[in-house]
């Protein structure tokens, strides 16, 4: 397999770049932050028992390597050819009117992996979280097609700016003591309105419906698998006990 | 005599093991787990030991290397099935198989292949296994001798090493990626003072950064998002006929067999370079010294024997290294060495101090996952196969909140998974750029050693680096770590230019 150079190397110069700034970085934070000499813990420091001494090494050589790369970068390259690319990939975004597929399906993946672990995983039940965020991912690239790929992702992205306010308002707190899980009750109405937007998607093509079907069967099994073997079988608690934890707990201590 | 006593110490283990429904049924189970990991395309031998960790937490020692190496041995193999039946790679070792594997599945000698493979694989771990309890107490004996200096600079070598040989473009990304997994490793309080560095104020990072949130993060994300956001398209599946290879297939290949173990077990024992490698220089060993290398491409046995012989060997040659100095050989025993300090065992010179019969007990799984993977290849192969079925838009979702359960679960630690994500994207955007990850992984781990090891050997010497060039082990490291940075200048590639130019005009 031979490995086209020629943009590799540009990217390699803008890494070169940001490896020299993050070694400089790392020296210059070390630098001021860790002591060099003095005493520290009851240990009387000299500059090879310092804390900082191997910081600042790896900062050292990060900036070097740093530079070397960068430097591999324009003499592959050429300074005009550099120089070249510089305008031509500000054209090049400038002109950009809709977000390549590639870029797209990347983006994508990690939103609702943020959404998922940063913005959910505290405040919702295990279950309804990773029902969710499975529901979202799975007919998100399962059925695989580039208009409705975007549109039910912007769908997710608006449900989870609903949370996301809900969240921040405290509006889950407030409701919390009239509805018991409120929070809960919002991922569960956001996950049936994602079903029900894929549903729509899907309707009309036997092959889609299956996939859709799959997916969905999928989003809520996975999630009673893997939380119950956790939850039951290992005894490790799960990162937010909620609705379906409560109703969960309530069969197994009544059955066991 | 401490050879009788150990070789019965041994069998008593291995009898102890076999005998006891419990454990067979674990080692079983966690090999068909590897398999079935290692055959579905995306998911790898290192996840697998990285999400099966969390499992095992609340084992003991002896069943947790049971499950771990079950799954590893199981993964490793478990590649070559895609490979032969879908033509992609279940695991980057097993890349090398699908040169071969497919060509003789479109022949429809799918199940003679897998056959073949299976009986490689098991050959292949065996040897791997002798090479690993004759080798590692060796090793282990001679760093016993080792001081802070030499404890640093083999530290240094192992990441310098594994960046050179693990990286696909050029090689001072290798050597960059190890110096990220250093930085890593300063974050929290350091090793020997309990200053906090780099932890921003939050707490949480006092104790540095988990180990498993930092290893499922590098290499679990940049796979889901690789498979999730590229065009990923499974060919079908081809069927399968007689699974059982024949003996004479087996007896013709046998120096093929003993010449590919052997690279597999010596790349194994090389810090940081794993099965994928092994597998690719055992094809070129084997194409060179075959009669018909012009075949090599059409389907020849030769071709898959090898790789998945070298391939599952080099999990033997790559538990020298991680047992005897503390210093995992491959990605996936980067992993394991994560797993073994999590159930406090610490590996290095001190392991058979520690913990006397630790080699013998990890000699004994990995006899009886070799004869497990070649019972469950032979028998189940034609069920195993199923999964690749299944699409891995749907499977790799559900790995992702696997991953996520795993990071969590070890620390009861939501910050872990806040750990996770952006390492993860970091490392996607590195193996976008040809940044090898295993480096990263390894000077992560190798981090605390050398900082503590470098700064200790200073305190002795009084800041004095001259003990350094005075030792003969330090010496040695010293001169293949230059020797291995100075390949890579330009000066001596100007030596190598000049040197074949001369020998083409001579």
């Amino acid at each position: 397999m031979t490995i086209d150079k020629g943009p590799l190397r540009k990217k390699d110069l803008v890494s070169g770049i940001v490896l020299m700034l993050f070694g400089a970085w790392v020296v210059c934070e070390t630098a001021a932050g860790v002591p060099m000499k003095g005493s520290w813990g009851g240990v009387m420091n000299v500059w090879y028992v310092s804390p900082g001494l191997f910081p600042i090494f790896i900062g050292s050589v990060l900036f070097l390597f740093g530079s070397i790369l960068a430097s591999v970068a324009v003499r592959h390259l050429g300074l005009d050819a550099v120089r070249d690319a510089v305008r031509s990939g500000a054209r090049a975004l400038a002109a950009i009117r809709e977000v390549p597929e590639t870029v797209f399906r990347f983006f994508a993946v990690v939103a609702i992996l943020v959404c998922y672990i940063y913005l959910n995983m505290p405040r919702i039940d295990f279950f309804l979280n990773s029902t969710l965020f499975l529901a979202a991912m799975i007919p998100l690239f399962y059925l695989d097609e580039t208009k409705a790929l975007r549109r039910f992702f912007g769908f997710y992205l608006a449900g989870s700016a609903v949370l996301l306010a809900a969240f921040a308002l405290g509006l889950d707190a407030g409701l919390g003591g009239s509805v018991p899980h409120a929070s809960d009750w919002l991922a569960l109405l956001l996950t049936v309105a994602l079903a029900a937007c894929a549903w729509s998607h899907a309707r009309g093509s036997g092959e889609r419906m299956k996939r859709l079907r799959l997916a969905l069967s999928m989003a809520v099994a996975a999630p009673l698998t893997i939380g119950g073997l956790f939850k039951y079988f290992l005894l490790v608690p799960l990162p937010r006990e909620g609705l379906v934890v409560a109703l969960l707990d309530a069969v197994y201590f009544g059955l066991f | 005599m401490i050879g009788i006593e150990r070789l019965d110490t041994f069998f008593a283990i291995l009898v102890g093991m076999g005998t006891q429904p419990a454990s067979l049924l674990l080692l079983f189970g966690a090999t068909l787990l590897g398999i079935v990991f290692g055959a579905l395309p995306g998911l790898t031998a290192t996840l697998g030991i990285a999400l099966l960790t969390t499992l095992t937490y609340g084992m003991g020692p002896a069943p947790a290397m049971v499950a771990l190496l079950g799954i590893y041995v199981g993964g490793v193999y478990g590649g070559s099935y895609a490979s032969i039946l879908i033509n992609i790679p279940g695991t980057p070792a097993a890349a090398a198989t699908a040169l071969e594997g497919y060509p003789l599945a479109c022949r429809g000698e799918a199940g003679r292949a897998i056959g073949a493979t299976t009986t490689a694989s098991c050959i292949g771990t065996l040897i791997g296994m002798l090479f690993m309890v004759t080798m590692t107490p060796i090793v282990a004996a001679f760093a016993l001798q080792f001081t802070s200096f030499e404890f640093f600079l083999l530290a240094f070598f192992g990441i310098i090493i594994s960046g050179t040989l693990a990286s696909p473009d050029l090689v001072i990304k290798g050597w960059i990626s190890g110096f990220l997994g250093l930085f890593l490793a300063c974050m929290g309080r350091d090793p020997l003072q309990a200053f906090p560095r780099f932890t921003f104020g939050f707490p949480q990072l006092e104790s540095g950064l988990d180990v498993v949130a930092v290893i499922i993060g590098a290499f679990g994300i940049p796979q889901i998002i690789q498979v999730l956001g590229g065009t990923f398209c499974a060919g079908e599946a081809r069927q399968m006929t007689r699974v059982l290879p024949s003996f004479r297939l087996m007896a013709q290949n046998a120096g093929n067999i003993v010449r590919s173990a052997l690279i597999g077990v010596g790349i194994g024992a090389v810090p940081g370079i794993g099965e994928d490698v092994a597998a690719w220089m055992a094809y070129g060993a084997a194409k060179n010294a075959s009669k018909e290398p012009g075949k090599f491409g059409t389907g020849v046995y030769e071709g898959v024997i090898a790789t998945e012989t070298a391939n599952n060997s080099c999990i033997g040659g790559a538990i020298i290294p991680l047992l005897s100095l503390g210093i995992p050989g491959s990605p996936p025993a980067a992993m394991l060495l994560g797993a073994l300090m999590l159930h406090g065992v610490t590996p290095g010179p001190m392991l058979s101090i520690e913990h006397p019969n630790f080699i013998l007990q990890v000699t004994a799984i990995l006899f009886l996952a070799s004869i497990a993977m070649w019972v469950i290849g032979i028998v189940l192969a034609r069920q195993v196969v199923k999964v690749l079925r299944f699409p891995p838009q749907v499977f790799m979702p559900v790995v992702a909140v696997l991953c996520i359960i795993g990071s969590y679960g070890l620390g009861l630690n939501l910050f872990n998974l806040y750990i996770m994500l952006p390492v993860g994207i970091v490392a996607y955007f590195m193996t976008e750029m040809k940044y090898p990850i295993a480096p990263l992984v390894i000077g992560y781990i190798l981090g605390p050693m050398a900082d503590e090891n470098l700064r200790r050997a200073l305190m002795i010497s009084h800041g004095s680096f001259l003990p350094m060039f005075t030792r003969p082990v330090c010496l040695l490291l010293l001169a293949v770590i230059l020797l291995t940075i100075l390949s890579q200048m330009g000066l001596f590639r100007w030596i190598r230019r000049r040197r074949d130019a001369n020998g083409a005009r001579g």
